[in-house]
């Protein structure tokens, strides 16, 4: 069948695109932390609420997908940071986004990833 | 004269009926404890006398998370799908929050993640394992 791809049933319409999950991250993020500058007895509350909300909205989306979300806050201050991942999944459905997101005095870091179910 | 083309035979599979990891049989099921140990031990040996090289920091993180997917791929979950995610980082006093959820079935998948540190450096790796129906 031309219009199943992957597994069998999953339409195009059906599959998430990396653009859905980058405004739904955003949002997430911006409705959390915004323009504020970084607290240390604020943190725990931030990672919290950017993760649920993003898994929230990714929820409401209501394809037929696992998802993992991980946030890293990390306060500026010179030091580096370094993400890598790797993957066992089904090309044709699952994918991956990362979101950089930075203020003046922290960096935000979202990874998203969806695999079929 | 025609030539005749063989077609490729076409197999179809019949359905299996099998909803869960168990099914398949014993320890199928995603085991996070030992998958924890397995990666706390791949990122202690790796991280042994290594100091934070912004260069080679990058290469450290991809060559980690490629090592704990094969492993991990050896330790026999045929029906999982896995994401291992790595971070690296300088320790240069700064405060850092790493946090994750996941939508999944809380039955058959599991993750395991494990932590190391050393003077200059710290490393955190994470990894999922999500059963395909």
């Amino acid at each position: 069948m031309e219009d199943e791809l992957g597994g069998p049933g999953l339409r195009e319409d059906q599959l998430v695109t990396t653009e859905e999950v980058d405004t739904v991250i955003r949002e997430a993020v911006e409705s959390t932390i915004g323009t504020s500058a970084f607290q240390h007895n604020k943190i725990n509350a931030w990672t919290s609420n950017v993760v649920e909300g993003a898994l929230k909205r990714l929820a409401s989306l209501q394809k037929p997908f696992k998802y993992v979300v991980t946030v890293a806050l990390v306060q500026k201050s010179g030091g580096g940071v370094h993400t890598a991942s790797t993957s066992l999944w089904d090309s044709n459905t699952d994918g991956k986004m990362t979101l950089c997101w930075e203020n003046s005095t922290m960096h935000c870091i979202v990874s998203v990833y969806w695999l079929a179910i | 004269m025609e030539d005749f083309e063989v077609a490729e035979k076409q197999f179809l599979y019949e359905n299996t009926y099998i909803t869960s990891p168990e099914g398949y049989g014993e320890g199928q099921k995603f085991q996070g404890g030992y998958v924890t140990k397995e990666v706390k031990n791949i990122i202690t040996e790796r991280m042994q006398g290594v100091s934070y090289d912004p260069a080679r920091a990058s290469q450290l993180g991809k060559e980690l998370s490629d090592k704990i997917k094969e492993t991990v791929k050896s330790m026999g979950y045929p029906r999982y799908k896995l994401v291992v995610q790595v971070t690296v980082g300088e320790k240069a006093g700064q405060c850092m929050r790493l946090a994750s959820r996941c939508l999944w079935d809380t039955a058959s998948d599991c993750c395991a993640s494990a932590y190391c540190e050393n003077e200059s450096l710290f490393c955190v790796a994470m990894v999922y394992g999500l059963y395909y129906e």
